[in-house]
C-alpha cells in the first residue's frame, strides 16, 4: 500500500475516534457528573444523555479504532518513529509509547466495562462503573490528543 | 455460575500483568508471546530480536500473554468463593488499572525527561 493508502486509512482511523471520543465523553460525564436539573443548556444536554445505550456501541467503535490502529502501527514503526528518533523528537515518540501502553490497558478493560454496564444496572456497582467509564474515556481522549500530537510532527504529506 | 462476574478479575490482571512485562523489559526480559517484524513482514513466535537490524515490535505479544494470564487468573477466581471474592472492593477494577498507567508513564519516563 503506498503513501496514499496509508492516509486514506489513517483518516478512517481518525474518524472513528472522533466518533469514539465524543460517545465516550458523553456517557463518562452523564455518569460521572450527571444532570439533574431541568436546564437545557448545551453543558447540561451534554451530560443529560441516556447514557446506556452508548455501551455497545463504544466496545464496537473501541475495537474497530484498535484494529485500524494496529494495522497503521507497523508503517509508524518504520516510516515515522525511526525519523522523529534521528532527529531526536523524543517527547513525541515517549506521547506516542504512552498511548500505546494506554490503550492496552483500556482494552483490557472493556470486558470489566461491559459487566458494569449490563442491564439491569446495578446500584451497588454505580461507583465502580463509573470509575471504569472515566479512566477509559481518559485513555481514548489522551490517544486521540496523541495521535494528533504525532501527526502534526510526522503525518500527512511528510 | 456467571462467568461475566468474573470479567473484573481479567481486566484487573490483565492490566498489572501487561505493566509488568513493561517493567522487566528493562531487566532483559522479554515474556511477548509473538513478535512482529515490520521492515520484513513477518510473525515470530516468543520474543525475538530484530532481524537485520530492523525494529521489532513486541506490542502485541504484550497484549496476548497478559490476555493468556489473565484468562488463567479468571478461571482460578472461578473457584474462589462467592463470599470470599465479595470482599474485595469493586472499586479495584478501575483504581488498579489507572494505577498501572501512572506505572507505567513512570517507567517510560526516559522519554520526557
Amino acid at each position: 500500500m503506498g503513501n496514499f493508502g496509508w492516509s486514506v486509512v489513517l483518516i478512517i482511523h481518525g474518524l472513528i475516534a472522533v466518533f469514539l471520543v465524543g460517545a465516550l465523553l458523553h456517557q463518562a460525564a452523564s455518569v460521572c457528573w450527571p444532570n439533574t436539573s431541568k436546564s437545557q443548556n448545551f453543558v447540561a444536554a451534554f451530560r443529560g444523555v441516556n447514557s446506556m445505550r452508548y455501551t455497545n456501541t463504544i466496545i464496537i467503535l473501541f475495537i474497530t479504532v484498535f484494529i485500524f490502529g494496529s494495522f497503521i502501527y507497523p508503517f509508524y514503526r518504520v516510516n515515522v518513529r525511526i525519523p522523529l528518533e534521528r532527529i531526536h523528537f523524543q517527547r513525541v515518540v515517549g506521547t506516542f509509547e504512552l498511548k500505546e501502553h494506554f490503550l492496552a490497558i483500556a482494552f483490557g478493560m472493556l470486558p470489566a466495562y461491559w459487566y458494569f454496564w449490563r442491564q439491569p444496572l446495578s446500584d451497588a456497582m454505580r461507583r465502580a462503573r463509573t470509575g471504569v467509564t472515566a479512566v477509559i474515556a481518559f485513555a481514548v481522549l489522551y490517544a486521540f490528543i496523541a495521535g494528533h500530537i504525532l501527526n502534526n510532527a510526522r503525518g500527512f504529506g511528510s | 455460575m456467571n462467568i461475566a462476574r468474573l470479567f473484573p478479575v481479567f481486566s484487573v490482571v490483565f492490566a498489572v500483568f501487561y505493566v509488568l512485562e513493561v517493567k522487566v523489559m528493562e531487566y532483559g526480559i522479554n515474556l511477548a508471546a509473538i513478535t512482529y517484524q515490520p521492515r520484513f513482514v513477518v510473525w515470530q513466535f516468543g520474543a525475538q530480536s530484530p532481524l537485520n537490524g530492523g525494529p521489532a515490535m513486541y506490542w502485541w505479544g504484550w497484549i496476548i500473554t497478559a490476555a493468556v494470564v489473565a484468562i488463567i487468573a479468571t478461571v482460578i477466581a472461578g473457584f474462589v468463593p462467592e463470599t470470599v471474592r465479595a470482599k474485595f472492593w469493586p472499586g479495584l477494577t478501575w483504581a488498579i488499572p489507572l494505577a498501572c498507567m501512572a506505572t507505567v508513564a513512570f517507567v517510560i519516563r526516559g522519554f520526557f525527561i
